[in-house]
């Protein structure tokens, strides 16, 4: 009861509040309208009199808003313009240039020479990869294959790489002979045979492991090479006498390449059972530009030993032999280019990069131990 | 005074959404003396109050861009954010002892006023002002809130009740009660 009491009393001074702001009522004729009510909202309307009067005394001085509507304006404008994007922050870059004729053009002539510099870098780089030797952007190209050897991982990455870079030495000679640049033909066949054979020990690494990606890269080689070898024995009928001997070097290396990519293809990772009968000498695959100071018969052996620590270390002397001399070590210049297997005395040849032929049917008679990665000649 | 339309401010408030600084020069000319008048019923200082209400203004033009007309008035908006200030004004207040208390101790003897001169102001207004001062201090917070959101700065009970979060029927209430222990605080007439 009290409470409806006090909410009807809320209700009569809110009435008599909106009459009197609105103007429709003064303070008594506001009350009389409520009686009853009349000594209870009294209190409150007293108050609100007494407010009313004294509002004045807080409202702003003349002139304030105005003045502070300006000043309040002029603050927002310093804030938008501390906040402005960067493309109005570049139009009043060019705008402080314009001043001034020449600190435009000299900003103009930076712009243009950096964008230069960006785009004739990326264009040296992709020009240099149809260089040959001979041609200024050929150390270029050289380089990018080196830097490529640096950032691929692994034995397999660096096979790849050893492969896809032999044929780049294959098109190379091609382009050299047909350029008439004959002087350069001899250091790029060195170079192919020290890639094939580096890509040859590193598929062979691979196979020795299980690796099932060493087979497809094998084949890679081997088509590589034979699509090349045609090509190659096409131009050994036009090429003059200075170059043969090269030729020819490099059609023995092609075809025991060949051989020795089948060889990867082939080989089942499980150890062979049978005894090899074979006494015809292993040669190691020597690398070009490294002597190879062992060769032991396969027979020495007795049998194929599985573990590489148990097999003839096969050292490799940082000597280097190559150069002209590689190509008279054991080929005479008479040599059948498309001979791919030379039977040869193994006591009276210098190891070079050739394949041993086994006789046919019988097991391989050893494993070679997988190179010590560390013996390899550091990249170039 | 030029006659003001919801449409008018609706507008203007868009506008200065989209970045517009004249139409929020507009809508600050419409409510800068209530906020005004608020402020100054809290602080000691014309000068202080001046700077505080400019003050609020340039931080709801800072936040304008997140306003939603739809949740609330925009005067009720103007006076939440002139509240804070207030608010934060008081505590680098206490910090510098020139304290009027908004909330917490409000208990006068402990309070240090800033009695300096306010330049260009009436020695009897400051009189008046000092007196109201003194009898507001001695209400409870949300009955000085009520009473200066309502009559001191002109919002409607809607609009108070926005500001002080509370439902409009609380703040009908709550300015009745308000009045009558001001009412309890003022001189008896004739005695």
């Amino acid at each position: 009861m009290m409470a409806v009491g006090q909410d009807e009393l809320e209700l009569v001074f809110q009435a008599c509040l909106e009459m009197i702001e609105s103007g429709q009522e003064m303070f008594d004729s506001a009350l009389s309208h409520y009686p009853d009510q009349a000594a209870a909202i009294r209190p409150a309307l007293e108050a609100l009199f007494w407010l009313q009067g004294k509002v004045r005394f807080f409202d702003p001085r003349p002139g304030f808003v105005e003045s502070s509507r300006r000043r309040l304006f002029a603050r927002i404008q310093q804030e938008v313009a501390s906040q402005r994007p960067l493309a109005k922050k570049w139009i009043a870059l060019l705008a402080w240039l314009s001043r001034s004729k020449r600190l435009t053009l000299q900003f103009i002539l930076v712009l243009i020479l950096i964008t230069g510099l960006l785009i004739g870098a990326s264009g040296v780089i992709v020009a240099s990869q149809s260089a040959v030797p001979g041609d200024v952007l050929y150390p270029m190209k050289i380089a990018m294959e080196n830097t490529q050897l640096v950032l691929t991982p692994g034995s397999v990455g660096d096979a790849r790489l050893y492969i896809e870079f032999a044929q780049h030495r294959l098109l190379e000679v091609q382009t050299l002979v047909l350029k008439g640049r004959y002087q350069y033909i001899l250091e790029t066949v060195s170079e192919f045979e020290r890639q094939v054979a580096l890509a040859t020990q590193l598929l062979k690494m691979t196979a020795e492991k299980g690796d099932p990606r060493a087979a497809p890269l094998a084949t890679l080689l081997k088509d590589n090479l034979v699509n090349q070898s045609r090509m190659l024995a096409v131009l050994s009928e036009i090429i003059p006498n200075e170059v043969e001997e090269a030729f020819d070097q490099l059609n023995a290396t092609t075809q025991t390449s060949i051989s020795s990519a089948q060889d990867v293809i082939g080989t089942v990772p499980a150890s062979p059972t049978s005894t090899p009968t074979s006494e015809a000498p292993v040669v190691a695959t020597p690398v070009p530009g490294l002597t190879p100071t062992t060769t032991f018969p396969a027979a020495s052996t007795g049998t194929v030993l599985p573990s590489p620590t148990s097999t003839p270390t096969v050292l490799f002397s940082s000597e280097t032999t190559a150069s002209p001399s590689i190509v008279s070590l054991g080929h005479p210049a008479t040599a059948t280019p498309t001979a791919t297997r030379i039977e040869t005395e193994p006591s009276l040849r210098t190891p070079k990069a050739t394949h041993i032929p086994r006789p046919r049917g019988t097991p391989k008679p050893t494993k070679e131990k997988p190179p010590d990665r560390t013996k390899f000649p550091s990249r170039p | 005074m030029p006659e003001w339309h919801e449409a008018d401010e609706v507008q203007l408030i868009e506008q200065a959404q989209a970045g517009n600084a004249e139409a929020f020069g507009q809508l600050y000319v419409q409510y800068a003396a209530a906020v005004f008048r608020y402020v100054f019923a809290h602080v000691d200082n014309r000068l202080d109050a001046e700077d505080l209400t400019e003050e609020v203004f340039l931080r709801a033009w800072r936040s304008i861009s997140k306003y939603r007309q739809r949740d609330i008035p925009f005067l009720a908006y103007m006076f939440r954010i002139a509240r804070n200030a207030v608010i934060d004004h008081h505590r680098r207040s206490r910090r510098s002892a020139q304290l009027v208390s908004l909330e917490g101790d409000d208990h006068p003897d402990r309070q240090i006023k800033d009695f300096r001169p306010d330049p260009g102001d009436a020695a009897i207004d400051r009189l008046e002002r000092q007196e109201m001062h003194r009898l507001l201090d001695h209400l409870q917070e949300d009955y000085r809130t009520v009473i200066l959101l309502r009559f001191f700065s002109g919002l409607s009970p809607e609009e108070t009740a926005e500001v002080m979060e509370r439902s409009p029927g609380a703040v009908r209430v709550l300015q009745h009660r308000a009045l009558t222990a001001l009412r309890k605080l003022l001189p008896v007439e004739g005695g």
